[in-house]
């Protein structure tokens, strides 16, 4: 199998979500980006939790954005995918592919 | 043309007083007139300006007074904050749509690197929510947020622990077999 990493769910959601977004990643994006797509509310802290995880492993990098009013004058922190991370979202898209070919929609053989 | 800021209030610039300058003189740095250049917020201890350490109210007036030579002052326990211009234009920093002080206080487990990010982000979408919703639903958005963002951190630092649990018991047993 190599070195490949295979994402957990949550991971990919994440990483899907830093992609549509581009510039404007940061927490509360990403976590709006998440609720709307899966339809239920995510915690800052699971997003936040998660994209520690995911630095430590190199699929995303951080930095530090401007501090705003309506944040009460923190600083936004801004994230973005790495290579590596572009690897492991086309290795998890490779490999449902593989598992969903021949299926059908409802899960039956083809 | 400068900006005045008045200040009143107890002595020391709390925790509180911080995050409340720190919006205002950043929304104050969009202005080209003021002097926001020279100041620098240090988040829990107070302000520094001109290279000048600042953590009582009463060193920010004296020190304000001194540099800009206006009579300046914040409302800073109040419900506003007013800032007038030369112009006397008053601009408000409304307060009814901030975050329940309890709730922010309830963030004490997030981790320091967190902290800022986070705390700005619940206070953003929090503004959002309270836009949209009405100040009631904001607060128990808030709430909410406060309360479910507590267990991925738990859950992390007890796999921490876990892990360095392990470890430990690990190198307990080669500890036995070195002489």
């Amino acid at each position: 199998m190599g070195d490949k990493q295979y994402l957990g769910e949550f991971e990919e959601l994440m990483l899907l979500a830093i992609v549509r977004l581009r510039d404007n990643a940061y927490g509360m994006t990403i976590r709006q980006t998440i609720d709307e797509v899966t339809g239920r509310t995510t915690s800052i802290g699971a997003v936040y939790t998660t994209l520690e995880r995911m630095e430590q492993k190199g699929f995303v990098k951080s930095h530090q954005g401007e501090a705003t009013p309506e944040r009460g004058g923190r600083a936004k922190r801004y994230f973005e995918l790495t290579g590596t991370g572009a690897q492991a979202l086309n290795d998890a898209q490779r490999a449902r592919d593989l598992l969903r070919g021949g299926l059908k929609p409802a899960g039956g053989v083809a | 043309m400068k900006a005045k800021l008045h200040i009143y209030g107890s002595d020391r610039l709390g925790k509180e007083d911080m995050r409340v300058l720190r919006a205002l003189i950043t929304r104050w740095s969009a202005s080209t007139d003021a002097p926001v250049s020279s100041w620098r917020l240090l988040y829990d201890t107070g302000i520094e300006i001109e290279g000048s350490s600042v953590e009582t109210i009463e060193e920010l007036r004296q020190l304000l007074e001194y540099e800009y030579g206006g009579t300046v002052a914040a409302t800073l326990r109040s419900s506003t904050i007013e800032l007038f211009t030369m112009q006397r234009a008053k601009v408000y920093l409304p307060t009814n749509d901030q975050p329940p002080e309890l709730g922010q206080y309830l963030l004490w487990y997030l981790p320091r690197k967190d902290r800022e990010a986070i705390e700005g982000d619940l206070e953003e979408e929090f503004r959002e929510v309270h836009d949209r919703f009405g100040r009631r639903k904001a607060v128990a958005w808030y709430y909410f947020q406060v309360g479910a963002s507590f267990w991925p951190y738990a859950v992390r630092t007890g796999q921490k622990l876990l892990k360095w649990g392990v470890l430990g018991a690990v190198g307990g047993v080669i500890r036995r077999f070195i002489p």
